[in-house]
């Protein structure tokens, strides 16, 4: 399994990440399947509607969230992925993160160190809830 | 007729790639075990070990979410339509785990559902700044270190006096004279040894404010003046904190979250604050002991709500308490967009003089009496003068401590008796610090009283000064 990137999409959610600092930033990947894993085609920033603690919390709304599906069911694309910084802490999942993940998507953690983008990760909750596993990124040319 | 059930996009995987499901059942509950009977998988995406909904989890039946309805017993009509939303959550920085003390030790806050394990990690997680370790404090503190706030911070500069202990159930008369702080540590430390307890020995001022709070998540006001309560107030906009707030005064007590989650601040409410003299303090006009113990109690369960996240706060409500009826009133309060501090267009962008902003400290306003100090008095007795010395308290303030040889008619009862007072003599009016005291030798001038001094400092002055053996109260 691997998540194919485009540089594009890359800048587009660092950016975002480094917007947002010391804030969470998140965001959500349209793509689709390919044979071994997902393809991203489009980034759709979120908004961070968390009240408080929002430097170490992101929520976004359960109607941002069906919006952005119903968009990709109608382009024929799904949602692959969601994104989310981590201001001034690793690129890992945290605990919080895995009990409020699902299998199937890819969770790509950006590292965000003093309002600086400086590396991410993708990571697959395993079926069964128990652990994230990082996956394989493929970043592809400027398109 | 069955419904339809909408899958989201991340467990397609579970449902052979299906986007949407048709499904039979009259409740939610029905629709979704026909689910998992067809697309086991699904199930411990959707459920959680007691058969709940994951709290992440939104299921909507025709656009309305469950858990405003009947939750897994929600009624579905033929032909609904079932979308299954997650709220999409995480974030860095862990909640701490508790130790096995600590499971034992917060066993009852576990009980709570609302509250739950992650209730008791948010707690040890927070900081919470207390203003003031008197009346207010005390209770404020006591139930916080009791519940587990991870951090507490202390601020005052006050050491225990006797008439504290009335009501600042922080201290007993083991610690009199000792500074308020450090014996509230003490005192917390033995209740609860896990804690980080933070003293701030000092006044909350303009140039220390904004350093101290910003260390901590939430400041509870617990001071007693207006200069400090308007100071809380705007550092804590400054610096985006909320403040939960508390005062009392007689029998009488308010309480309110200011500045928190798009709320009102205490400006919006009161923009500037009343003359200086027309509110007494406390140690002036009284307070009945239970008092601070209500309304503290009610800060910090407020405290306690705000940083877990449960239940509804006084956010936009103010509440007003009167012990002797026993009765609760509560006063809505809106954001106020002209409001100097938090409004659309601020003017109190840094910390002021709040001295000054109050009133306080002004110099006095021109008057015909003189003033004469302890000192001084004390030098005419001793060379054996005689002066006419006026003790206006009240007659349980005299029972407690009075200066030898003074006479003795409570301030209302001045203008009634003033046939009592020799026009020709040597006048000096007394009372506990030299409030009263000033209004009643305005009052004689005004009478023609030629010879009246105020004795300043009053009763308080002379006991520190001349003579201890004089009780303070």
């Amino acid at each position: 399994m691997a998540i194919q990137l485009t540089q594009k999409i890359v800048q587009q959610f660092q950016l975002h990440g480094e917007k947002d600092y010391p804030h969470e930033s998140c965001g959500f990947i349209l793509g689709q399947w390919t044979n071994n894993g997902t393809e991203a085609l489009e980034y759709v920033p979120a908004e961070n509607t968390k009240d408080e603690n929002r430097e170490r919390r992101f929520l976004i709304a359960p109607n941002a969230y069906q919006q952005v599906e119903d968009e990709a069911d109608k382009k024929g694309l799904a949602v692959i992925s969601i994104v989310h910084s981590h201001p001034d802490h690793p690129d890992e999942p945290s605990e919080f993160d895995r009990v409020h993940a699902w299998p199937g998507f890819s969770y790509i953690i950006i590292s965000v160190a003093e309002g600086v983008a400086t590396q991410f990760r993708s990571w697959r909750l395993e079926a069964d809830r128990s652990s994230f596993i990082e996956e394989k990124i493929i970043i592809k040319g400027n398109n | 007729m069955s419904s339809q059930i909408k899958i989201p996009s991340p467990l397609r995987q579970f449902t052979e790639n299906q986007s949407s499901v048709s499904v039979d059942g009259t409740t939610v509950s029905e629709v979704l075990e026909n689910i998992f009977n067809q697309y086991p998988e699904i199930r411990n995406q959707l459920l959680d070990g007691n058969g709940s909904i994951r709290n992440f989890v939104n299921i909507y039946v025709n656009g309305v979410d469950v858990r405003e309805k009947d939750n897994l017993e929600t009624p579905v009509e033929p032909g609904a339509d079932i979308r299954i939303i997650p709220a999409i959550a995480g974030g860095s920085g862990d909640l701490p785990e508790l130790e096995q003390t600590e499971l034992r030790r917060y066993a009852r806050h576990f009980s709570l559902p609302e509250f739950g394990m992650e209730g008791q990690q948010k707690l040890k997680a927070a900081k919470v700044l207390v203003v003031g370790t008197g009346g207010l404090g005390s209770p404020v503190l006591l139930y916080l270190t009791a519940a587990g706030i991870g951090t507490l911070g202390l601020v005052d500069f006050d050491v225990v006096d006797e008439s504290n202990l009335q009501r600042q159930i922080l201290f007993g008369v083991d610690v009199l004279g000792e500074s308020k702080t450090q014996s509230a540590r003490k005192r917390l430390s033995e209740l609860n040894p896990n804690l980080n307890i933070d003293v701030h020995e000092t006044r909350l001022t303009s140039e220390n404010a904004l350093e101290i709070i910003q260390n901590y998540d939430l400041v509870i006001d617990g001071t007693d003046n207006f200069q400090t309560r308007y100071l809380v107030n705007d550092a804590c906009v400054i610096m985006g904190k909320p403040n939960v707030y508390g005062s009392i005064f007689r029998f009488e007590g308010q309480a309110s979250v200011f500045n928190y989650d798009g709320g009102p601040c205490y400006r919006c409410l009161y923009p500037e604050p009343p003359p200086p003299g027309l509110v007494p303090s406390c140690a002036e006009g009284g307070v009945l002991g239970v008092l601070p113990g209500i309304i503290g109690c009610i800060q910090a369960n407020e405290a306690i709500k705000i940083i877990t996240g449960i239940g509804t706060t006084l956010k936009g409500r103010f509440l007003l308490y009167d012990a002797l009826d026993m009765d609760f009133q509560e006063v809505s309060l809106r954001k106020n967009p002209e409001c100097p501090a938090c409004g659309d267009q601020p003017t109190v962008t840094e910390l002021i003089d709040y001295d000054q902003f109050c009133g306080i400290n002004l110099p006095e306003p021109d008057h015909e009496w003189g003033e004469i100090t302890v000192t001084e008095l004390n030098q005419r007795i001793q060379s054996g003068e005689s002066p006419f010395i006026l003790d206006v308290r009240e007659e349980h303030e005299v029972v407690v401590a009075k200066i030898e040889g003074t006479s003795h008619i409570p301030m209302n009862q001045v203008m009634a008796r003033l046939d009592e007072i020799d026009p020709d003599a040597d006048i000096i009016v007394q009372c506990k610090t030299g409030g009263r005291s000033a209004k009643i030798c305005t009052l004689l001038t005004e009478h023609n009283f030629q010879n009246v001094k105020n004795l300043k400092g009053g009763i308080t002055a002379w006991s520190r000064i001349i003579d201890p053996s004089v009780p303070l109260y």
